[in-house]
């Protein structure tokens, strides 16, 4: 008789241990699969939102936005159209640097929203590369901070390269993409 | 092509299509093309340098160096043939292209080429002057025509130096 209520004790201390443990372990797998996803951006995430938990709520949505729109290449035409657009701008910076990173950004959002992505404000577009491209949504975020600062005629010559150079590492990876993601 | 000309292909080029996209319009954009009608502007006119950068990029790119020429009655003589200068704008636009990656060694670059530029047209003006010269000691005459295209080949050089 004794032994039953042993084992019934034992089993309802495992069950609550369990029940306890379980969620945290759960959030702790959550928590490790988004930070390998997107790298660095789960860092920022969870500092500009305040908690982990949120930071999981926001990126799963991010995840989801992303999944819900129709990602495709560009054609081949367009790829070569972009490159040479790519080209004229990146030679224009020697004579206009400030100009030249306006265009930079534009052709950026040209080409999200030629591949599917809505037309959307600038932190809307950050969330949806940092799902699709995390790896380089820094450097999208390194650029903007940059181009924010040339609209203030604050950006010298030498940080407005390093945003041209920040925009093409993005622009390319937005190009070369060569099959139907998500 | 005449001055009429120039204001016609002008007109019935894009210009008259142009929108404030159009920089980034892909169709339009041929980088190529654009730092050919930026050098061409800068080594035929007489205008300052930012002036005629501005005015090259106003004008798009389907307007060729020739056209920019004829804006430049006084340089009518080439001092490079065509494909020297078509070489030595590649060689320039690809410079250009890469001084966001690499500044420096673009403007060593610039450097070498410029240098490279002017001792051929130095080169050029010594042995056109050492031509004329040993014809004047054999005590031949030299032909005004001879004489008046060597003129117009150093007033060339001199008014694409001196503004």
């Amino acid at each position: 008789m004794s032994t039953t209520y042993t084992i019934i004790a034992v089993v309802l201390v495992l069950v609550i241990i369990g029940a306890i443990l379980g969620p945290v372990f759960a959030r702790h797998q959550r928590s490790k699969r988004l930070q390998s996803q997107f790298g660095p951006e789960y860092d920022r995430t969870v500092q500009a939102v305040g908690s982990e938990k949120r930071a999981h709520t926001e990126l799963e949505e991010r995840k989801k936005h992303v999944e819900s729109l129709t990602i495709h290449s560009l054609s081949g035409g367009e790829r070569q159209r972009y490159l040479a657009d790519w080209a004229a701008v990146q030679s224009k910076f020697v004579d206009e640097p400030g100009q030249a990173i306006v265009e930079a950004d534009r052709l950026i959002m040209e080409v999200m929203q030629m591949s599917g992505y809505p037309v959307s404000d600038f932190e809307q577009r950050a969330a949806d590369v940092s799902v699709t491209y995390p790896a380089l949504v820094s450097n999208y975020r390194a650029a903007r901070v940059i181009a924010l600062k040339n609209e203030e005629h604050q950006a010298d010559t030498e940080e407005l390269r390093q945003a041209m150079i920040y925009y093409r590492s993005l622009f390319e990876e937005l190009l070369a993409t060569e099959e139907v993601l998500v | 092509m005449n001055a009429q000309n120039f204001v016609e292909r002008v007109n019935n080029s894009d210009i008259t299509e142009r929108t404030d996209q159009d920089t980034n319009s892909p169709a339009e954009v041929n980088s190529e093309d654009a730092g050919k009608t930026m050098v061409d502007a800068a080594l035929n006119s007489e205008e300052p340098m930012v002036g005629t950068v501005v005015a090259a990029d106003l004008m798009n790119k389907t307007i060729t160096h020739e056209v920019v020429k004829v804006m430049n009655v006084e340089s009518s003589a080439d001092l490079l043939n065509r494909e020297e200068s078509e070489r030595f704008r590649t060689r320039w636009n690809e410079i250009q292209g890469k001084f966001v990656d690499e500044p420096r060694s673009a403007v060593q670059q610039a450097d070498a080429l410029v240098s490279e530029v002017t001792e051929k047209i130095t080169r050029m003006f010594t042995s056109e002057h050492s031509s004329l010269e040993s014809q004047w000691h054999q005590g031949k005459d030299v032909s005004t025509e001879d004489l008046r295209k060597t003129l117009q080949h150093y007033r060339s050089f001199f008014n694409r130096l001196v503004v």
